[in-house]
């Protein structure tokens, strides 16, 4: 006989509080998982990056040696390249200024410009033209003139002058 | 114990366990793995900043050199450049009549440049000459010193012979190698 217009339902094994309860608790941890997966995913892929940025790091610095080599190279060159110009300059203007120092009066048969000073050959009207016009200069450029002249038939005077100093001009430039 | 207090309990079990658990969770897995995470992201503050360093320093020194090798690319022809006597001859006999080269001496000693001592021995009308010469040698792919000893001598008319040392400066190979990134410029 039945009591209930109702068929009764099987009892379920866990009930729904405590159903719910469990899928809170799954939800939770599955989510806790998940952030974690994800930092250490985010990690390792920093740590990648940090290996990469440090082998470019490692090829910028040994590249930068070999840069730096070349510019010292080249500031090297540079400063060479210079030195030959300001020697040339120098040695130009030594030679144009020898000769300006000869007057018009005196001849000059020869000129030999060394290091260490400065030899002249030539002929000169007299020894008073010779010494007013071209020894005077001589006597304020270098430290020393030493000047043997020699008679010619026509009254005229060939001279040998040797003039001892340094001349500024030559590798003392040289950095 | 009536069927109330019996669902009570169990619901303060659950939450009971939900809470160990999750705090299991926590301190094994969460908290190890932030650790972690925040030690390689100072880590990788700390690297992009030295790498930020390096970079400008490697840029400016790039730019330095491109632009000391773009100012001063004739310089570096010059000492590249293998030593030449005829195109040397070729400019020195647009200033003088006669030109004839004496090899003196060829100078190794310089741990960076070879040296080539020339006479050379020239005719020429004027001093003016020499003087032109000198200023045309930066025109020339070498890099040349004239230098002692300068002889002048009259020869009759107008004509001065003229003798005089030049020096040509070659940049050593080894060094070039050591140091080029770009092979060396032959001129020969």
């Amino acid at each position: 006989m039945a009591y209930s217009f109702l068929r009764p339902n099987p009892k379920p094994r866990i009930d729904t509080d405590s159903r719910i309860l469990a899928i809170f608790l799954v939800v939770t941890l599955l989510i806790i998982v998940a952030f974690t997966a994800f930092l250490w995913y985010r990690s390792d892929t920093m740590r990648r990056e940090i290996a990469q940025m440090r082998q470019q790091e490692g090829i910028m610095k040994s590249r930068m040696a070999h840069k730096r080599a070349q510019i010292a190279r080249i500031e090297r060159l540079v400063r060479k390249y210079d030195a030959i110009e300001t020697n040339n300059d120098l040695l130009k203007d030594s030679i144009r200024n020898l000769f300006d120092l000869v007057p018009d009066q005196i001849t000059l048969t020869r000129a030999v410009l060394d290091r260490n000073g400065l030899a002249l050959y030539g002929v000169t009207p007299s020894k008073e033209v010779y010494n007013y016009l071209l020894l005077a200069p001589l006597k304020s450029v270098f430290k020393r003139s030493t000047t043997t002249f020699y008679p010619l038939k026509n009254g005229w005077y060939r001279f040998v002058s040797i003039n001892e100093g340094s001349i500024e001009a030559g590798s003392e430039v040289e950095r | 114990m009536n069927f109330k207090e019996i669902r009570l309990i169990r619901v303060l079990l659950w939450i009971l366990f939900y809470l160990i658990t999750l705090f299991l969770f926590i301190f094994l897995l969460v908290i190890p793995a932030v650790k972690r995470y925040k030690e390689i992201h100072g880590a990788l503050l700390s690297q992009k900043a030295t790498y930020r360093t390096v970079k400008q320093e490697y840029d400016r020194v790039s730019k330095k050199l491109e632009k000391l090798r773009h100012d001063h690319k004739k310089v570096i022809e010059a000492f590249e450049s293998r030593w030449d006597r005829t195109r040397f001859e070729a400019l020195a006999k647009r200033y003088f009549s006669s030109v004839s080269l004496k090899p003196v001496d060829t100078n190794d000693s310089d741990p960076h440049f070879k040296i080539y001592e020339v006479d050379a021995r020239v005719q020429m009308s004027s001093p003016q000459n020499f003087y032109r010469f000198i200023d045309a040698l930066p025109t020339l792919p070498f890099a040349i010193q004239a230098d002692f000893p300068i002889a002048f001598r009259s020869v009759g008319g107008d004509t001065i012979d003229g003798i005089f040392r030049i020096k040509v400066y070659e940049e050593k190979r080894a060094s070039v190698d050591s140091n080029a990134s770009k092979p060396p410029v032959s001129k020969r």
